[in-house]
């Protein structure tokens, strides 16, 4: 008798507690990504008719391509539990070398433009792979706290970007690279969104389809379960590392074409939006946690965030507050979420 | 077959599965152990009991491959074995429980048990893609051969409840072929009931045919499931009884005073 009573009880609440439930496991499984998303959407729809503008998202998806793929490089490596804050230098330093690669081949075969552009592209990508492994070494193997390594390689790298460039804009690059890697458009869509749909695919299938994607979620779940289960965990967050900046540096190849010269300042501002991206895409900062699919969405919240507030005229010292302010509560949330999944269980 | 020292008993011939002689492990001055020798039998379940500082976990660490010992052998199943790490030990048919269980809590049931051990095929022969439906179905097939039910298997072991982990992580070491599981204090951070259900997962693989060497300091636990009991002493073997026809305070008084 009692139990169907209990039973009719369930049944009149199952409903609202469905819905609970169901905005529960969106939460666990995305974070606050799809609630700020459409806030996002709704309130600058609301505020500023041109934000809803096909052309206006179409701009807004190809300036995001950048930030989307190195986000995708910052989210490596927050799954294995560090952070990568020299990227914004990476980009720097990738950009000077392949602007300074691509001139110097010119200068010496001025009908070989793709030449050029072939070894400055390699040359930006080994300076990346090389960068990721010095930091990936300084974390795993010397056990440097990987913000401290990191934050050490965004001086060393600036340092070495300003002082190869003299601190100017450095030109001669071939006007088919970024004609080709910036502006071109095949079937109406911008190269630079084909490029990080690319990446997006490699990262999704290295993440979701392979032995060293799982290990990787492995290490940053339980860097010692995974060394007990037989995993070469140092290995594993070297090369990490190593994927992490060469991502970044193809987004500092990316950006150099578009901006047309090789420049020591470029994307100051990548890692704090790379790192806010991530974040409020639901990768943990604990480790072991995230989707890709939902890095991609966060990057492209972040631009969208930057191209609404420019619509509504917030001006860009402005912007900062509202930037940090989003980091911290996205890494408030990232916490909150982690204690609910840990909850669970108890219940 | 090596010449090894079966000792005469009157019960029917034990198998020896794994023979420890002579182990001797110092750190620094500090002799862990004096030179201890053991022996696991086939098909039985051993506990290792003494107090804190009598060497248990030091000899735990040298079986399971975690240390290497300074001196003495270890035979298994008659063969002179080197067990320089775990991967070592795997090989030989040794696996390890540990107490922090070695689960990865955002991961689901398969993901665990076939963490670093993953099943892939090569996609035009290059590209290693994982076979993930049938991970998935050979952990179902694992846990019905071991009658272990779980609630779920999709779903991180984190929201899982401390048997059930507990469950898990066993059924992990089972995925290869494991002749002899070491546990290290497995019942220590379980609730009465749960402490319980993994006491019959190790009596039900006992009569499947797979050994366990316990370290345990529960003493009712250590009667309940053993069939002997082997007690160490300041990096001494005091001695190995039998569990039937011993009592609770004669053990316990091997644990103190270190004699029979």
């Amino acid at each position: 008798m009692s139990e169907r009573v209990a039973v009719e009880r369930k049944s009149a609440t199952g409903a609202l507690r469905g819905l609970v439930g169901q905005g529960r496991r969106i939460f666990l499984a995305s974070g606050i990504l799809p609630l700020v998303l459409i806030v996002a959407i709704v309130g600058f729809a609301l505020a500023e008719p041109r934000f809803l503008t096909y052309q206006n998202l179409f701009n807004v998806a190809r300036a995001s391509s950048f930030l989307v793929i190195v986000s995708m490089g910052q989210m490596l490596t927050l799954l294995v539990r560090g952070v990568d804050m020299s990227i914004g230098s990476t980009e720097a330093l990738v950009s000077v070398c392949v602007a300074l690669v691509m001139a110097t081949v010119l200068a010496f075969d001025p009908g070989a433009p793709w030449l050029a552009i072939a070894a400055g592209i390699a040359a930006g990508l080994a300076v990346g792979a090389l960068v990721g492994a010095v930091n990936g070494i300084g974390v795993a193997i010397f056990n440097v706290s990987p913000f401290i390594m990191t934050v050490g390689m965004l001086s060393i790298l600036s340092g070495v970007a300003l002082t190869v460039s003299g601190g100017m804009p450095m030109y001669g690059m071939p006007k088919e690279f970024g004609e080709v890697f910036a502006y071109a458009a095949p079937f109406g869509i911008p190269a630079p969104v084909l490029f990080a749909a690319g990446v997006y695919a490699i990262i999704f299938y290295i993440l979701n389809w392979t032995p060293f994607g799982r290990r990787i979620y492995a290490i940053g779940g339980n860097v010692v379960a995974s060394r007990l289960a037989g995993i070469s965990t140092r290995l594993h967050m070297v090369l990490t590392y190593v994927m992490c900046s060469t991502i970044v540096a193809f987004g500092g190849v990316l950006l150099t074409a578009r901006v047309g010269t090789g420049e020591a300042t470029l994307a100051s501002t990548h890692v704090l939006e790379s790192i806010t991206a991530v974040v409020i895409a639901g990768v943990s900062f604990f480790g072991g946690i995230g989707r890709v699919g939902n890095v991609v969405l966060g990057a492209f919240f972040v631009t969208l965030m930057t191209n609404g507030m420019n619509l509504l005229r917030v001006s860009s010292y402005q912007q900062l507050i509202v930037l940090g302010c989003l980091l911290i509560v996205a890494v408030v949330v990232d916490q909150l979420r982690i204690r609910m999944m840990q909850q669970v269980r108890s219940e | 077959m090596s010449p090894v020292l079966t000792p005469s008993r009157p019960v029917s011939a034990h198998t020896s599965l794994l023979k420890a002689s002579g182990i001797v492990k110092a750190f620094g001055g500090n002799r862990a152990l004096n030179g201890v020798s053991l022996e696991v039998r086939d098909n039985e379940i051993m506990a290792l009991v003494g107090d804190n500082g009598a060497g248990k976990s030091t000899l735990v660490k040298i079986l399971s491959g975690a240390e290497t010992p300074d001196e003495g052998t270890i035979h298994v199943g008659g063969v002179q074995a080197a067990i320089a790490n775990p991967h070592d030990a795997h090989d030989l048919g040794i696996a390890t429980l540990h107490q922090h269980l070695g689960l990865v809590d955002c991961f689901d049931v398969p993901q665990n048990v076939f963490l670093g051990r993953e099943l892939y095929t090569r996609f035009l022969g290059v590209l290693p893609v994982l076979r993930q439906a049938e991970m998935a179905e050979r952990t179902k097939f694992l846990l019905r051969e071991l009658d272990i039910r779980l609630p779920y298997l999709d779903r991180p072991v984190s929201t899982m409840s401390g048997g059930q982990r507990q469950a898990v992580a066993i059924s992990r070491l089972l995925l290869g072929d494991i002749k002899l599981i070491i546990m290290d204090e497995p019942m220590a951070a379980l609730g009465v009931h749960e402490g319980q259900k993994v006491l019959e997962l190790i009596s039900r693989l006992s009569r499947r045919g797979i050994s366990f060497l316990i370290v345990s300091h529960n003493m009712e636990h250590v009667m309940s499931i053993s069939n002997r009991v082997a007690v160490l002493k300041n990096g001494n073997l005091v001695g190995v009884v039998p569990t039937e026809g011993t009592s609770r305070q004669d053990i316990t008084s091997m644990i103190i005073h270190g004699r029979i």
